[in-house]
């Protein structure tokens, strides 16, 4: 019986790691993010980023639907990256601050 | 014997199938391998191109960047999983987006670099003030005009990253031979030699004064006015010939190196002989006459006529010289002369007017007496009118006292 909980606390955080959930809530969070990023003009002003977001997202919906979650929530999470980076430079270059805008600068 | 006949041509069919398939599973195996080798390198390609532009792609053409590099990345994780297909359309479509944004780039504005010096204004700590390229601290974007710091200017400066004082052009002090010369100003850096010979050891082969590395003959020894080399001397004579006056014939150094003449053919060389312009004899010194000599205007006496104290009475040591006069006028009938009798100051003007006229009177006589025609000769005293010297010495006044034989005619 112990033996059984045992195995299960070290097998579960792998499949969840691995789940269709995981890789699902990613893609969300990419999207909200990225829905966020052109709210804020990201879009336009920062066109790399905005450019990266959408192809790596692009990429882990059809990694989800082949049931390749790990490789989808690994893309959604660099979409969710770049589409972070592009609200908050926006928001930047929306308030002027340009002097040192830096791409590595955005985490 | 029969069913072995039949089995063997099965069992090799069905050999031979098996191993077909087991290369096409083999080859298929590598092929997969090789894309997937290849889809790495022109990833890592793609990476690389981008890597270098980055700055001016992302300014100019950020989209085809992003696609560029996502579609990279797309290639790999396909080719990761074996896809390979699916890898190599990524990877094309990454290299087309790669090859754009380099194309649309293209211009130097899309750096943002405002003193044009390579580094974007983003990273140029001087963006006014352009990088000077010299492979140190090139990447702030600010020029250093003196690298090491050492006051010199890198212009100037011979060794630019090493300080060094100015006096040593820049370059640290470095005396390899020791001889107390830094190696810069040392003509010989691996020598030893004195400052005076800048740093270089003095060797004289030839011992002529001239050290050898200045010495066009370093073992000859040679004047350092002909840059240690001998003198020529073509005639020999010990007088080198930019000295000779006569450079192809031997003479010596008293005369320019030139040979003595004789000028009058009498066998004496001109310096040796007294009267190089008359043929003599050797016995006379090359003089024709012992005593006397005849010049174009005088019979000139080597000798005094001496005449007794105050008298007109010729001493007898004075007739030999007299006797050569007479010869003289013997050997060249022509010569009509005047007998002219001097004296000194001493005493009245009359009585030595009188004195010289009797003495200039005795020689005549005298050479009458030895057969010369009176009419050859005509005696005059002029007394103490004309001297020619110094009368208020006894050596002058020696001088003065005097008989001339003056040729008038010949």
């Amino acid at each position: 019986m112990r033996k059984g909980l045992w195995i299960s606390f070290i097998i579960l955080p792998l499949i969840l790691a691995c789940s269709p959930v995981t890789a699902t809530k990613s893609i969300h969070r990419a999207e909200k993010a990225l829905a966020a990023a052109v709210a804020a003009g990201g879009d336009k002003k920062c066109p790399y980023e905005y450019t990266t977001a959408v192809i790596s997202l692009e990429y882990a919906r059809a990694r989800e639907g082949v049931s390749e979650f790990e490789a989808a929530a690994t893309f959604a999470e660099n979409a969710r990256k770049m589409a972070e980076r592009a609200r908050v430079k926006a928001a930047l270059i929306a308030d002027g601050n340009t002097a040192r805008l830096d791409e590595e600068d955005v985490e | 014997m029969k069913s072995n006949g039949t089995s063997l041509p099965v069992r090799s069919r069905a050999g031979r199938r098996s191993s077909m398939y087991a290369a096409l599973v083999v080859t298929a195996l590598l092929a997969g391998c090789v894309t997937q080798s290849q889809i790495k390198k022109r990833a890592d390609d793609i990476q690389m191109l981008v890597s270098d532009q980055r700055e001016s792609m992302y300014n100019c053409a950020p989209v085809e960047l992003a696609r560029a590099e996502a579609m990279s990345e797309i290639a790999r994780h396909e080719s990761s999983m074996g896809r390979s297909v699916a890898a190599s359309k990524a990877i094309v479509e990454a290299e087309k987006t790669a090859e754009l944004a380099y194309q649309n780039s293209r211009d130097a504005r899309c750096l943002n670099d405002s003193d044009n010096d390579g580094v974007p204004d983003r990273k140029d700590l001087c963006p006014n003030q352009a990088e000077d390229i010299d492979e140190f601290d090139d990447k702030d974007g600010c020029p250093d005009p003196d690298n090491d710091g050492d006051g010199t200017l890198d212009e100037t400066d011979l060794c630019k990253n090493e300080a060094g004082p100015v006096h040593n052009k820049g370059c640290p002090v470095v005396d390899s031979d020791g001889d107390g010369l830094s190696d810069i100003e040392d003509k010989c850096p691996r020598e030893n030699g004195p400052v005076g010979n800048r740093g270089c050891p003095i060797i004289d082969t030839d011992k002529d004064g001239v050290q050898d590395s200045e010495d066009a003959c370093p073992y000859q020894q040679g004047l350092l006015s002909n840059k240690g080399c001998p003198m020529a001397d073509t005639d020999g004579d010990s007088v080198p010939d930019i000295e000779d006056k006569c450079p192809t014939e031997s003479g010596p150094i008293s005369n320019r190196g030139c040979p003595f003449g004789d000028t009058d053919g009498d066998g004496l060389l001109d310096p040796d002989d007294k009267c190089p312009m008359d043929p003599g004899p050797p016995e006379n010194l090359g003089c024709q006459y012992k005593r006397i000599q005849i010049t174009e205007k005088k019979i000139e006496l080597r000798e005094k006529i001496f005449f007794k104290f105050g008298r007109a009475e010729i001493k007898k040591e004075s007739w030999a010289l007299l006797d050569e006069v007479a010869q003289a006028l013997r050997e060249h009938p022509d010569l009509m002369v005047d007998i002219e009798g001097h004296t000194d100051d001493v005493g009245n003007d009359k009585s030595n007017m009188r004195l010289s006229q009797a003495r200039a009177d005795a020689v005549k006589k005298y050479l009458v007496g030895k057969g010369i025609s009176p009419a050859r000769m005509r005696a005059i005293g002029y007394g103490e009118d004309r001297p020619i010297d110094d009368n208020s010495t006894p050596e002058g006044q020696a001088v003065n006292r005097r008989v001339e034989f003056v040729i008038t005619s010949r």
